[in-house]
C-alpha cells in the first residue's frame, strides 16, 4: 500500500525467505546437532532439515556418525521416513546405532554399482520427500559442481537433511552447499576438531573443538596392559600344531609301513575337518 | 428396480482405435466397402457414413480404416463391465454393445441417480468411450430408453413407482426402431401406422398375440415390467490382462509410452473396481516372429495408482533390452494383494508427502535391480559379524522399534558398559600394535572353532578399544597368534 509504506517493509521484514543477520531464535527448520558449541554457530541452530551440508575428512571414522548421530537419533525418531545411506564405506553397525538411538527400521542403504546410478538415487531419495536424511559417500573425481547445486534444489524441495561425505581436498572446491564443515582428528579420543568453512549468515569459523557423544570411558593404562599380559598368558593355545602332531607321528613311525599309513589317514582326516 | 443401460453406440470404431498411437487420426469402420462409423477427426474432414471407401480415402489421406472385430468388442465390453463394477455388483452384458446395472443399492453411495450418472460418463470418457446411458425400471426399458436417447427427468431420490411411472411414460414416447423388434415387425406396424411404442400399448394385447406372435407379447411384458427378466451377472475376473496390437511396429522406447499408458490406465481401473493393488505385473513385448521379451515389475506393497504403476515400469523399461520392432504389447497382473489405502497427514509437511516410503522402494528397485537396498537390523549372536543382519527394508513404517529391539544382546552390551563401533568393517583390516593406543578393554569373544576355516586356530578374540595412530578410533582385537586387527570404526 502505497499509503503505508511501514506495512509493506514489515511484510518484507516477516517474509520467511529473508534472513537477517540479529535473527539467531531457533527455526523449525534446522535439527539441532546435539553439541551447544556447535548449535550457537549455526544458522538455525542446528544441521538445516531441507539443505544439503558437506562434511570433509581425510578418512573415514574419523567421528562423523558421532557428529551426526544426535541429529539422526531425532529425526529417526520424530518422523517416519526413511534414513538412506548412499554407498556407505563400511557397514553401519546396527547393534551401535540402536545404542546411540537410531532407530534402525528407518536404516535404508542402497550400493548402486556405478558413480551415475547412486547419483540418481541420491537426488530421487532426497527428492521424494520420502526421506528424513540422506548420507551420501559419492565418487569425488566425477562429483561435479552442477551435480550438487541440482542435490542443494532437490533438498529444498524434498526437505530432507543431505549430507555428503567428501576428502579433504573438496575444500578448495567451489560448492552450493549451505554448510561445509571440515573434521579433523583431534589431539584426544573421543574429541573432534571442527572447522567451519562456510555457514549461512555467518563467517568461517576456524578451530573448534567438539566432545563428541557415545564416549568410551578410559581405562588407566597400567591396568590394560597388566590385563593384556594375563589374558594372552592365560588363553588356551593348541598343545600341538597339525604340522608338530605329524613331525612327532613321523619319528616315531619311521621304520613301519603300517604306521606311516596310519600317519596319511591322520593327515587326510585332519585336512578334512579343517577344509573351509 | 432401478436398471443403469450404459450404451456403447461407437464400440466398434473406438476398439479399433485404440491401436492407434494419436488419436487426431482420422478413422473409419467400413462394413461391405462402405463407412458405418467415422472419429471427429474424420467428421471434421467431411467424410460422410454411407459413402464408400474410395470416397473417404479420397477425402483424407491419412486414413486409416478398419473392419469390425467382434472378438476384440466382445473383450473389450467385458473389460467395460468390470471397470464398472465399483458401481454396482449386479451387472450384466448385453450384445453387441451394451451393459446393464441394476444401481437402487448404490444410490446412497453416488449421490443418486445423477451422481451415479455423472460417475459412470466420466468412468468411460476416461477409458475412451462414447456413451448413452438409459435409466428405466427393466433392463430392457433402460436399453431401448439409451438407444432412443431419451432423457427422462428423475428425482435425485426416486421411489420404486417414481421410475416405474417415469419410464413408462418415457416408452411410450420413443420409437419402435429402438426397441428390439425386428425389422419385418417394425415395418408391418408402420404399415397399420403405428411408429412408437405408446400406439403400441395401446392396441389390445389379444389381437396383438395373434397377427405378431407370442414372441412379442414376451418382449413387451418383460419390457413394462409385467413378466419377470432374470439376467446373468458376471462374475469378476480373476486377473488382468489386456494386451494392445499396433498399427506400425514401434522401434523406441519413448513411442511405447503411449501404449504402455493406455495399458496401464486399464488396469488402475480394473483395480479400483475390484479394490486390489497389484505386487506384481507382468508386461511382454512381441516382435515380428511372435518372440516377447517380458519384463516384471514388482511393489513393495499392493500398488494401485495408475501413474505409480506407470512410472515405476518405464524406469524399469529404461535398462530393458528391447527388440528391435514392437508389435504388440501386453500387461497381466502377476499378484494382486487387497487393497490398503496409507493413511496421510490432513495438513501435509512437505508438498511431496504424496510420495510413500514403498514408492521410493520401488524406484530403485526398478532402477537399480534387486538387491540394492536393504535394511539393517539387530541379531542376538555373540560374534559381532552375526550380530547384525541386512534385512528386506522394512515398508510400513512402524513406531520407534529402539524398545522393541532392546533385546539379550542389547542389554548384555548396556550391563557391561562396553562399546560397539559405528562402522563395522567387512573384513578385519591388519595392524601393527604399535600404531595403537589401547583405550578400553579387553572384552573377550569366542567366535567358536567349529566356524572358523581352520580347526586350530583358536577363534578367540580380545577386543580393545584403540586410538589409531592416524587420529581414528578403532574396534581392534588380538587373536590366538597375537596379530592385530582392526574390525570397526567409532565413527
Amino acid at each position: 500500500m502505497a499509503d503505508h509504506p511501514a506495512a509493506s517493509t514489515e511484510a518484507l521484514l516477516t517474509h520467511p525467505g529473508l534472513w537477517r543477520a540479529g535473527r539467531t531464535e531457533p527455526n523449525a527448520q534446522a535439527i539441532s546437532t546435539g553439541y551447544p558449541a556447535l548449535d550457537s554457530l549455526l544458522a538455525d541452530r542446528g544441521w538445516p532439515k531441507a539443505g544439503l551440508v558437506e562434511l570433509l575428512s581425510t578418512q573415514v571414522g574419523i567421528g562423523e556418525l558421532r557428529l551426526l548421530g544426535p541429529a539422526l537419533a531425532a529425526l529417526s525418531t520424530q518422523e517416519q521416513r526413511w534414513i538412506t545411506w548412499i554407498n556407505p564405506p563400511h557397514i553401519p553397525y546396527a547393534p551401535a546405532l540402536t545404542e546411540i538411538g537410531i532407530d534402525i527400521g528407518k536404516v535404508l542403504l542402497v550400493h548402486p554399482k556405478t558413480h551415475e546410478d547412486a547419483l540418481w538415487a541420491l537426488e530421487q531419495a532426497v527428492k521424494s520427500g520420502s526421506c528424513s536424511a540422506a548420507l551420501a559417500w559419492l565418487d569425488e573425481s566425477r562429483l561435479v559442481a552442477k551435480d550438487v547445486r541440482r542435490l542443494k534444489l532437490a533438498a529444498r524441495r524434498g526437505e530432507s537433511l543431505t549430507v555428503l561425505f567428501r576428502p579433504s581436498s573438496a575444500a578448495q572446491r567451489q560448492s552450493m552447499a549451505e554448510l561445509r564443515i571440515q573434521m579433523r582428528q583431534a589431539s584426544a579420543a573421543d574429541r573432534l576438531s571442527i572447522e567451519i568453512l562456510k555457514r549461512r549468515g555467518g563467517w568461517p569459523i576456524q578451530q573448534l573443538a567438539i566432545e563428541l557423544a557415545y564416549r568410551t570411558t578410559r581405562m588407566p593404562r597400567r591396568d590394560l596392559r597388566e590385563q593384556l599380559t594375563l589374558w594372552r598368558a592365560r588363553s588356551l593355545r593348541p598343545l600341538l600344531a597339525p604340522a608338530q602332531l605329524l613331525s612327532a607321528l613321523s619319528t616315531q613311525a619311521q621304520s613301519t609301513h603300517v604306521l606311516s599309513a596310519q600317519v596319511r589317514s591322520a593327515n587326510a582326516q585332519s585336512t578334512h575337518a579343517g577344509g573351509p | 428396480m432401478l436398471w443403469f443401460c450404459v450404451e456403447l453406440p461407437a464400440l466398434g470404431l473406438e476398439v479399433c482405435a485404440r491401436r492407434m498411437l494419436d488419436d487426431d487420426r482420422p478413422a473409419v469402420l467400413a462394413q461391405d466397402n462402405r463407412v458405418v462409423a467415422c472419429n471427429t477427426a474424420a467428421r471434421a474432414r467431411g467424410i460422410a457414413l454411407g459413402s464408400s471407401l474410395a470416397t473417404a480415402h479420397s477425402i483424407s489421406h491419412g486414413l486409416a480404416h478398419f473392419s469390425r472385430d467382434i472378438a476384440a468388442e466382445r473383450t473389450r465390453l467385458r473389460f467395460l463391465a468390470d471397470a464398472a463394477y465399483r458401481f454396482s455388483a449386479t451387472i450384466s452384458i448385453q450384445e453387441p454393445s451394451a451393459i446393464l446395472l441394476e444401481v437402487s443399492g448404490s444410490l446412497k453411495l453416488f449421490g443418486g441417480v445423477y451422481g451415479l450418472k455423472r460417475g459412470l460418463i466420466s468412468l468411460f470418457g476416461e477409458l475412451g468411450h462414447r456413451t448413452e446411458i438409459g435409466i428405466a425400471h427393466t433392463p430392457l426399458a433402460a436399453l431401448a430408453l439409451a438407444r432412443a436417447r431419451e432423457n427422462t427427468e428423475f428425482p435425485r431420490w426416486p421411489t420404486a413407482d417414481d421410475v416405474k411411472s417415469l419410464s413408462l411414460k418415457s416408452l411410450r414416447r420413443i420409437s419402435l426402431h429402438h426397441t428390439e423388434c425386428d425389422l419385418s415387425t417394425v415395418e408391418r406396424f408402420a404399415n397399420m401406422g403405428v411408429v412408437s411404442l405408446g400406439q403400441v400399448f395401446g392396441l389390445p394385447t389379444a389381437e396383438l398375440g395373434r397377427r405378431f406372435g407370442p414372441k412379442l407379447l414376451d418382449y413387451l411384458d418383460r419390457l413394462s415390467g409385467q413378466r419377470q427378466d432374470p439376467r446373468i451377472c458376471i462374475t469378476p475376473a480373476a486377473g488382468f490382462t489386456a494386451e494392445l496390437n499396433f498399427l506400425q511396429s514401434i522401434s523406441n522406447k519413448e513411442a511405447l509410452a503411449f501404449p504402455m499408458q493406455r495399458l496401464a490406465q486399464d488396469l488402475g481401473n480394473w483395480l479400483i473396481g475390484r479394490q486390489l493393488g497389484v505386487m506384481r505385473i507382468g508386461w511382454r513385448f512381441v516382435q515380428f516372429n511372435s518372440q516377447a521379451t517380458a519384463m516384471e515389475v514388482e511393489f513393495a506393497q499392493p500398488e494401485q495408482n495408475r501413474q505409480a504403476l506407470l512410472s515405476i515400469s518405464r524406469l524399469k523399461l529404461d535398462v530393458l533390452d528391447l527388440p528391435e520392432e514392437v508389435l504388440s504389447l501386453r500387461l497381466s497382473s502377476v499378484r494382486l494383494a487387497p487393497w490398503q489405502a496409507e493413511n496421510n497427514p490432513l495438513f501435509a509437511r512437505t508438498e511431496h508427502a504424496g510420495h510413500s516410503r514403498a514408492e521410493l522402494l520401488d524406484q530403485f528397485k526398478a532402477r537399480l535391480g534387486d538387491g540394492v537396498c536393504s535394511g539393517i537390523t539387530t541379531h542376538d549372536d555373540h560374534s559381532p559379524e552375526s550380530a547384525w543382519k541386512p534385512t528386506p527394508p522394512d515398508v510400513r513404517p512402524q513406531r520407534a522399534q529402539i524398545h522393541v529391539h532392546a533385546k539379550g544382546q542389547q542389554r548384555l552390551l548396556q550391563g557391561l558398559a562396553v562399546r560397539r563401533p559405528l562402522w563395522l568393517l567387512d573384513a578385519p583390516k591388519p595392524t601393527q600394535r604399535r600404531h595403537l593406543a589401547l583405550l578400553r578393554g579387553p572384552e573377550r569373544i569366542d567366535v567358536g572353532w567349529w566356524m572358523s576355516a581352520n580347526v586350530y586356530d583358536p577363534a578367540q578374540r580380545d577386543y580393545f578399544v584403540a586410538r589409531h595412530a592416524d587420529g581414528t578410533q578403532c574396534w581392534v582385537f588380538v587373536d590366538g597368534n597375537g596379530e592385530w586387527f582392526i574390525h570397526g570404526y567409532f565413527a
